[in-house]
């Protein structure tokens, strides 16, 4: 299937996601949904060999050059996607708690079929370094951002003052540097084998054990999983010279997991909802990617990056999936009232944003002058 | 527990039981295999029978990948030059050693239509027990060579014989009258279709091969190739093994890229195979030891001539050298997998037989598992085949 999307020079992520939906649940159910449970192993491993490698990218003497220009950015892109979304729907007029709650999921960013994308078509320039670090900064934020609005819709909600208005807030930040202090450790952790195990195939066991130990300890201790190995890969980078060899072992075995992966993901998109979503759903796919683009022009702007990331890094930041998916099982317990309705919105957002956004990644990188054309023949023939 | 922090536990314990071995030097195949019976449920319990069962699938990506690569050995070429040897080899140490053990196994006690089942079952040779020690000593040379064309080999004349032979004492025990006939050709008709499976998936292959694509898509066709083909075969309750090596014969022979598939596979198996082997360590059951007595050792004891002696008096009518001769038994000592899957099936067709068949099969399993790779390596080293590691 992702062969023949080449053609029609779309990327492959996009044929697997599209492939997926017509096996799956929704087309020919070859892929039932019991089937897919099962799967989940293959998501998790996935999405933390895609956070680990984001974060070998962090470097300090990338840091040292751009500053803290990628954080601004992502702090614009993900607020102001929020706050239009909830503008948005309160102009609609629905409730101010469910406003809030479904606005804070808007900032979330997928950052799995961004890489993919950038990695077929051997993307390069500043709006591909500054994407890589925004996506990844997105999942804190979302988390960050997510935490404030399902306690302010809490608080709206619940008369009693039973609950700790201070605690609901802190417990997004408390979640987070966990989450750093795990990566931390685990990264700093791994220097020593990589020291003294200097063949391919023994260090790949230890990329292994590392990805899945990250991996695994961030669902035993209920922290984001993309957050924990992510900062695994970026303090690595930074105390090993070892690092390098990492993303070259994990880009060797990774290709049959990220097929995995999105095939499964686009089996999981659901068609039959899409006649449900309603202009609440239209409001919040739309104003979304309107929220993404302005704060990023913004947060550009206002760090003086280069001219081509304030225009075209925004619609690079479309595709939604996994996290926004996760938050939506966290508004049940806000906001049950409301949850179902929640969940109909972000999943079908979800088909749209991922069936069109690594398309539209791809555009905006090709007219952003970071994908050149003849790469993309010879991605062909290699 | 989330199952990727146990494959990450398996993983460290098993490369930390690895290392120990080689500083024994022990193969490292061994030191997985004890580091997961240390950590299963006859010692520690910490991989239980539950994580085991559904850490199932790195077992059969894991067997999948050994037939192909076991496959991939047999091209044409290989067949018109070393095919004679081949045939006489596998056909005289497996017939000499099923004939042992069914007698030894009969003199110890066993009914005899169960020692008619346990001999062919001894025919069977880890595929996974002697290639991931030949692929780990990087071995190369004339026993190599013939011991991998071995193990297609034996293990292909297993499931025919034992298919054949499950028929004859079904028909015996039972005697509802069904033909022989129609028995056996049911079992080649099953053989047939196995066959027919793995030749898609290896032509399937071959295709992309051919047309050049880059090597991660390859790998990723290749695996699915592989799952598709083991699950068709379970579920037709065929042989995965025989149609993963089918595929692997013909992808050798379509394409000739022996190499290609091979430097495929080596960027995924090592911690695949930790895994397998370090499961399949944990799922030796040693208390079984005790209750099979003495038709257990007898079996391992009957199995280990047949396979040696067999061998050894067999190598005599071909052209395969003198060291080679004395060495070549020790390589067919490792038994796993196939044994152990062909006695479920084996208990599942006869009536009454409650463990006795698969008892002793997995009392021989904890040894050939433990001992069989050791013994494979040092055979290897006295016939100078593994490269002095730098």
């Amino acid at each position: 299937m992702g062969n023949w999307l080449h053609l029609l020079k779309m990327p492959n992520v996009t044929g697997y996601l599209i492939g997926g939906l017509i096996v799956g649940p929704s087309v020919l159910n070859g892929l039932t949904l019991e089937v897919l449970e099962h799967f989940e192993i293959v998501a998790e491993v996935a999405l933390a060999f895609i956070a680990f490698t984001i974060g070998l990218s962090f470097k300090r003497s990338y840091f040292k050059r751009v500053g803290f220009q990628p954080v601004v950015i992502a702090a614009f892109e993900a607020t102001l996607a929020v706050v239009i979304v909830i503008g948005g729907l309160l102009l609609l007029g629905v409730d101010l708690p469910f406003a809030i709650v479904l606005g804070a999921i808007a900032a979330a960013t997928a950052p799995a079929a961004t890489i993919m994308v950038i990695k077929e078509f051997k993307a390069e320039g500043p709006v591909t370094e500054t994407l890589l670090s925004v996506v990844a900064l997105d999942d804190a934020f979302a988390l960050i951002l997510f935490g404030f609005a399902s306690t302010i819709a809490k608080s709206l909600i619940e008369v009693e003052g039973e609950f700790s208005l201070f605690l609901s807030i802190l417990n997004p930040f408390i979640n987070i540097i966990y989450a750093l202090l795990v990566g931390a450790v685990l990264g700093f952790l791994m220097k020593w084998p990589l020291k003294y195990f200097r063949t391919s195939s023994n260090r790949l066991i230890v990329l292994i054990i590392f990805v899945f130990l990250a991996s695994g300890f961030s669902s035993l201790f209920g922290i984001s999983e993309l957050l924990t190995t992510m900062i695994m890969g970026a303090v690595l980078t930074n105390v090993s010279s070892s690092a390098t060899s990492m993303s070259d072992l994990s880009d060797r075995i990774t290709s049959p997991i990220f097929v995995m992966f999105f095939v499964i993901a686009g089996a999981e998109l659901n068609l039959s909802i899409v006649p449900t979503v309603g202009l609440i759903g239209i409001v919040y796919i739309g104003l979304r990617v309107v929220g993404k683009i302005s704060g990023v022009y913004l947060g550009a702007k206002l760090t003086h990056a280069p001219e081509t990331v304030s225009r075209y890094l925004g619609a690079t930041l479309i595709p939604q999936a996994g996290v926004a998916i996760g938050l939506t099982a966290v508004a049940q317990s806000v906001v049950p009232m409301y949850a179902p309705q929640i969940r109909v919105v972000v999943l079908s957002a979800t088909l749209v944003y991922e069936l069109v956004g690594p398309l539209i990644t791809k555009v905006a990188l090709t007219k952003a002058g970071e994908i050149t054309p003849e790469t993309e023949t010879s991605a062909h023939s290699n | 527990m989330s199952y990727t922090l146990y494959i990450a536990i398996i993983l460290v314990a098993g490369m930390g039981g690895g290392k120990l071995a080689k500083k024994l030097k022990l193969p490292t195949v061994t030191g997985y295999i004890l580091t997961g019976l240390m950590l299963g449920p006859s010692l520690l319990n910490l991989i239980t029978t539950e994580v085991y069962y559904s850490l199932q699938f790195a077992n059969e990506l894991a067997l999948s990948m050994l037939a192909v690569s076991v496959g991939t050995e047999l091209h044409w070429r290989v067949f018109r030059a070393f095919g004679k040897n081949l045939v006489k080899l596998s056909l005289g140490n497996t017939f000499f050693t099923a004939v042992i053990v069914a007698l030894v196994t009969w003199l110890l006690g066993m009914p005899i239509q169960y020692a008619l089942i346990l001999g062919p079952l001894a025919m069977s040779v880890s595929p996974s027990g002697v290639v991931s020690i030949i692929k780990e000593t990087k071995a190369e040379g004339e026993m190599t060579q013939n011991l991998l064309g071995l193990v297609a080999f034996d293990n292909l004349v297993t499931i025919l014989t034992f298919g054949m032979m499950v028929s004859f004492v079904q028909s015996m025990v039972n005697d509802t009258g069904a033909s022989i006939i129609m028995l056996v050709g049911s079992v080649v008709l099953d053989i047939l279709f196995a066959s027919l499976v793995g030749i898609v998936g290896g032509a399937f292959v071959s295709y992309f091969i051919r047309k050049e694509i880059s090597n991660d898509k390859l790998l990723a066709l290749l695996i699915a190739a592989l799952l598709f083909n083991s699950g068709v075969a379970a579920y037709f309750g065929l042989s995965p093994i025989l149609t993963d090596m089918i595929a692997g014969v013909t992808i050798t022979n379509l394409t000739n890229r022996k190499v290609l598939v091979a430097s495929l596979l080596n960027r995924i198996e090592l911690p695949i195979f930790i895994i397998f082997l370090t499961l399949a360590g944990a799922h030796l059951d040693v208390a079984i030891f005790g209750q099979v007595g003495l038709v257990g050792i007898g079996y391992i004891v009957a199995r280990s001539l047949g396979k040696y002696a067999g061998s050894f008096i067999f190598s005599h009518f071909t052209t395969v050298s003198k060291k080679v001769r004395y060495n070549l038994g020790y390589g067919l000592i490792p038994q796993a997998g196939v044994a152990i899957g062909l006695a479920t099936i084996a208990e599942q067709s006869l009536p009454n037989v409650s463990g006795a068949i698969t008892g002793v099969v997995l009392t021989g399993v904890v040894f050939f598992e433990i001992f069989g790779p050791l013994l494979l390596e040092k055979a290897l080293v006295r016939v100078d085949e593994i490269p002095n590691e730098s």
